[in-house]
């Protein structure tokens, strides 16, 4: 026993045998005193206490996300079989550039923030808080996604068709929406606003940034490997869009002293088939004047959502109060894009 | 019945090509994925369009002219002359699909208004040259083809398969054609700002612009999807022959940027041209009236006033645009002998044109890449009545999981009346099951019955009087179909795999030359095995070298110094083990399998004189070779009985070789992926050909080079190669004629190349 053999006799009240302790840790406010795992829990705590899922809301097969409180998206739907048997016309013309893309649909099974990569260094040298922020991002999407599918549950187009024959496993969740689309849209929005402060989101989407076309490939190439559906793809892509965007905001909050965050809340809706009378035709949208629908003809094209993206949801104004551990992080983003906190250069 | 070879059965053979017919008795060779009534459906309707005739020399352009010579369009039609009337009729120019040809009538008929209205403004600059390229998967968008300001320079574009409602959508005014849609240069600037982002200079939404234009379609089953992957052969091929780097400073690409404007053709899906090309060439011939006719009237609107006369009320300069044509397409099978649909139409054209003081258009065709498929054969049979025996078995091996069909063409020439042929065939399938030849009579064909009642294979012989521009021997083919080795559908017989057995026999009393070809047989997706090529199995030959295990080519690649000439033959080793004099005549070698003679069955159409003595140009061909060491690329074809251009017939050689690969290490040639500012090698001779395209256009932008319509083009580039090949510096080493012609060019390069996005 070392402690025995070294320390001899020891007499915890005699003031001699202390240290000095801090009184709190080199690196408090920076939380660099953590090992960055230990960082990334205590951030995605303080997250993922701010987001919630109500299944069944607006009505069965549907979900409503909520961000402190605020809903930020809706899935107002769930696409019904004739809505899916229609969209496997595109799973069978998409098959035909499965020997193009097989290379980047093996590595995206597992890996889309690599990609994400490749539009601006995130290392964990340099960009180590914005890859810490982002892998968050990720992985609270994909909590928000699961409760999501969970309660819009589709079959997957290889339940539809064995002619479908995916190149991949086909997991064994929900095909609707895409977690790959939510995923890499909520990862593509949030590169974006860290990446250019100055711009919106809006502007992004309207000029199809870099971000948003790699996160729209990433999303189409699960419709080529025979996983997912059109319809798939662009709810996950406004739930994405929609997590992305509200956990931006609450950093950016974190930067005003009312601590008050600008929130979308988007609504994505999936217009079902009538076959009565055995003629097909589009049901009529609860909310004509929503942007972000999607019929069962459609196909998740750039344009759907550039031209959504015009009628962008307006800010609501939400008081999120102190949140010191996304406040930390988000100066610590900023100052890695060479950026004052308020977007200034530094 | 079952099991059998049916008696000898007359077919349509006027109105329906004998592929066609073969299909439609197998019930449709896309039966393995896609089914022929879908593929139909999406063409027909639109081909009631074509009661329309191509012919544009409208009356409104005619009567403008005020030149004599100048036909009106009833006298075209009437003519007795080569007029595009005869010429139409006498290529019976149709898709000779079942069920199509009734509806189409002759399209010699003289109703212009298929063409799109043009304005004059739009209309290129006089002195312009236009490269047409025909091809399938040619963006549209790339900035190597914008001008500085970002508009384009392409003067027009023809989608053939795009859905015509798509003209709404980016305001297309101009008229449609017969099917898919046609854009001019307004309705692409038009969709370029329609995409257009803000951001990086010129940058537009792709995928956006490219849906618009209907080349990202994933709506329709033969849509184009081609620029949906990394790689697309048209965009390649259109970079290379007439890309600029938008950021260049050398005033040289500036003036090619601005002098040579492109347009466009964008083929159908694979499917509809068929798996062995079978329609290929009604579209191209459209293809290449739209672009002809197109610029003709851009430049009649736009030129005609200005265009000068001498003293003598002679016109200074030929009428129209000088037209380079890329067809980067190839075909296996064909009679090579110039009585082609393209070969004609083109002949047609020109000779017209040359007679109405028109710039000819001059049309580039690859080698073709089969050099080693084994799909090519030559046998000279000795008379029936000689001491040798008149007889030769050839195998043709069919590959299993085959699923689409396969041809081969066996041709042999006839100098007397008789419609019997002087070869008579006999297959047996690998099952034992013989042929007959009791009761073969031209236009006939005798099937073999599968176990549903419909035939798995068919012989179909006819003769082919020569044309009047042929002034050859009667042509009599064999057309041998054997349908898919593996279908699906559960309702159509599969043909076995393994050995088709063809046992031929000269039966008159004199030598007979007989030639055979596999079809082409390509895959509906590039990638797919779907469709194997069958090939013959010869033993005799030589397919590797016995120590190296390489490829053999057509000849080995001797050390050689000196003026370019034909090595002594103690120089030279022949693959294909043939004896001096190396031309079509020495057939007598052991094998039956030859690699010279695989060169494109489109590529003879020959240069020729006019009864004025006017120079009649023929195709320019491009082999491939690679740009390292200069080696010729074993998959280019090889030629047979080269001589040189002058009066040299097509088939002989290519004109000359440009790089189909940069290096051992690097295959393929670097140009334009299907994105813009994205860049991909292909490897092939479609990519040397377009160096050609791009090599001609610059000879054309000489005006010196202009004034004459006589100017042999042909002849000017084959001479500035022999002049590079001829003092052997650049490579030392010497290439023989028939694989790159009279020699080797390279594409001067260009400034650099440019990276975006891929």
């Amino acid at each position: 026993m070392s402690h025995d053999g070294i320390t001899g006799y020891w007499d915890p009240s005699d003031s001699a045998t202390y240290l000095s302790p801090q009184t709190s840790p080199d690196g408090y406010d920076t939380l660099s005193y953590l090992t960055p795992a230990r960082r990334m829990a205590l951030l995605y705590s303080e997250l993922a206490s701010q987001l919630d899922v109500q299944m069944g809301i607006p009505k069965d097969g549907a979900a409503l996300v909520t961000l402190a409180g605020h809903p930020i998206c809706t899935i107002a739907g769930k696409p019904d079989l004739p809505f899916l048997a229609r969209q496997l016309e595109y799973l069978r013309n998409y098959a035909d550039l499965r020997l193009d893309r097989l290379s980047e649909i093996n590595q995206q099974i597992y890996d889309l923030l690599s990609f994400m990569g490749a539009l601006g260094r995130l290392d964990s040298g340099q960009k180590a808080k914005t890859l810490e922020f982002l892998t968050i991002v990720q992985k609270l999407t994909f909590d928000v996604e699961m409760r999501v599918k969970h309660a819009c549950w589709c079959p997957r187009p290889i339940d539809l068709s064995d002619y479908v024959m995916p190149m991949i496993q086909t997991p064994d969740h929900s095909s609707f929406p895409s977690g790959h689309a939510s995923e890499s849209f909520a990862l593509a929005t949030a590169l974006d606003i860290i990446q250019r402060p100055e711009s919106t989101l809006k502007d992004g989407l309207a000029n199809w940034r870099l971000p948003f076309r790699l996160a729209h490939r990433i999303a189409v190439n699960r419709t080529v490997a025979g996983v997912h559906f059109p319809v798939d793809s662009a709810a996950g892509s406004v739930l994405g869009i929609a997590i992305g965007a509200g956990l931006c905001a609450l950093g950016k909050a974190t930067l005003t002293e009312s601590n008050k965050a600008l929130l979308k809340s988007f609504v994505f809706e999936p217009l079902l088939i009538s076959t009565q009378d055995g003629k097909a035709g589009e049901e009529a949208s609860e909310a004509e004047d929503n942007p972000f629908q999607f019929g069962a003809t459609e196909d998740f094209e750039t344009g759907w959502l550039r031209n959504a993206s015009e009628q962008m949801p307006e800010d609501t104004e939400i008081d999120m109060g102190a949140m010191p551990i996304l406040g930390t992080y988000w100066q610590m983003i900023a100052g890695e894009w060479h950026r004052s906190a308020s977007g200034d250069e530094v | 019945m079952t099991g059998t070879w049916g008696s000898w059965t007359a077919w349509s053979s006027d109105e329906v090509d004998p592929y066609a017919d073969f299909d439609d008795a197998i019930g449709g060779e896309s039966t393995m994925s896609r089914n022929s009534a879908a593929r139909e459906a999406q063409l027909a309707p639109e081909l009631a369009g074509l009661i329309k005739s191509f012919l544009d020399l409208t009356e409104e352009l005619v009567e403008s002219a005020p030149f004599k010579h100048m036909l009106t369009a009833d006298q075209m039609a009437d003519s007795e002359d080569s007029s595009f009337a005869e010429f139409l009729e006498r290529t019976r120019l149709r898709p000779k699909i079942p069920g199509w040809a009734g509806r189409l009538p002759r399209h010699g008929q003289g109703q212009p208004d298929w063409l799109p209205e043009v304005a004059p403004e739009d209309a290129p600059p006089e002195g312009s040259v236009i490269v047409g390229v025909i091809d399938r998967g040619v963006a549209l968008h790339h900035r190597g083809q914008r001008f500085e300001d970002g508009s384009t320079r392409i003067v027009g574009a023809w989608q053939q398969i795009v859905d015509q409602s798509l003209a709404d959508d980016i305001g297309n005014k101009t008229q449609k054609p017969p099917f898919g849609l046609a854009y001019l240069k307004p309705d692409i600037d038009r969709a370029l700002d329609a995409a257009g982002l803000d951001g990086p200079d010129l940058a537009i939404d792709v995928e956006a612009f490219n849906r618009d234009l209907g080349q990202a379609d994933f709506v329709n089953l033969y849509g184009h999807r081609e620029l949906s992957r990394a790689a697309a052969h048209g965009s390649h091929v259109l970079d290379a022959a007439t890309g600029v780097f938008p950021g260049t400073t050398s005033d040289i690409d500036k003036a090619f940027r601005e002098q040579v404007r492109p347009m466009v053709v964008n083929l159908p899906d694979r499917e509809i041209i068929g798996l062995s090309s079978r329609n290929l060439s009604y579209f191209v011939i459209l293809g290449m009236l739209w672009m002809i006719f197109t610029a003709d009237r851009y430049w009649f609107k736009a030129h005609l006033a200005e265009h000068s006369e001498d003293k003598h009320g002679r016109v200074r300069r030929p009428f129209g645009y000088p037209m380079v044509i890329n067809l980067s397409f190839a075909k296996q099978a064909g009679a090579r002998s110039g009585d082609d649909d393209i070969s004609q139409v083109l002949e047609g054209v020109n000779r017209f044109r040359m007679q109405n003081n028109f710039y000819p258009v001059f049309v580039t065709l690859p080698a073709g890449n089969d050099n080693l498929d084994r799909g090519n054969g030559i046998v000279r049979f000795p008379s029936a009545t000689s001491q040798w025996k008149p007889l030769r078995n050839v195998e043709w091996r069919i590959v299993p999981e085959d699923q689409s069909s396969n041809y081969l063409e066996i041709w042999f020439e006839s100098d007397d009346a008789e419609d019997a042929p002087e070869i008579e065939l006999f297959l047996t399938d690998p099952k034992g099951r013989r042929s007959v030849v009791e009761g073969l009579r031209p236009g006939h064909y005798t099937g073999l019955r599968g176990e549903t009642d419909r035939d798995i294979a068919r012989i179909y012989y006819e003769v082919k009087e020569p044309s009047r521009t042929r002034r050859g021997p009667r042509l009599k083919r064999y057309l041998v179909c054997v349908g898919p080795t593996r279908l699906h559908d559960g309702e159509t017989s599969e043909a076995p795999s393994g050995i088709w057995r063809l046992t031929l026999r000269n039966v008159a009393a004199r030598q007979v030359l007989c030639s055979f070809n596999v079809q082409t047989d390509q895959s509906d997706q590039p990638g797919s095995r779907r469709s194997r090529l069958s090939f013959l199995d010869d033993p005799d030959y030589q397919r590797v070298h016995p120590e190296t295990g390489r490829p053999l080519d057509s000849y080995n690649y001797p050390e050689h110094r000196g003026p370019f000439r034909y090595p002594k033959a103690s120089k030279r080793k022949d693959f294909d083990q043939r004896l001096p004099p190396y031309r079509i005549s020495s057939a007598e070698t052991p094998a039956v399998v030859r690699r010279h003679g695989t060169l494109n069955a489109m590529a003879h159409l020959r240069s020729s004189s006019m009864d004025d003595g006017s120079y009649l140009p023929g195709v320019t061909i491009a082999g491939g070779y690679r740009l390292s060491d200069g080696k010729p690329a074993p998959y280019s074809s090889t030629g047979l009985g080269y001589r040189r251009y002058s009066g040299g017939i097509g088939i002989g050689a290519p004109t000359v070789a440009y790089p189909s690969d940069d290096g051992y290490a690097h295959r393929g040639r670097l140009a334009a992926g299907a994105n813009d500012g994205s860049v991909r090698a292909m490897q092939g001779t479609s990519f040397a050909v377009a160096q050609l395209s791009r090599k001609l256009a610059a000879i054309l932008m000489n005006p010196a080079n202009q004034v004459d319509p006589d100017f042999p083009l042909r002849k000017a580039v084959g001479e500035e190669a022999e002049a590079q090949e001829s003092p052997s510096e650049r490579y030392g080493r010497f290439a023989d004629p028939e694989k790159v012609g009279s020699g080797r060019l390279d594409m001067a390069p260009r400034t650099r190349v440019a990276r975006r996005e891929s």
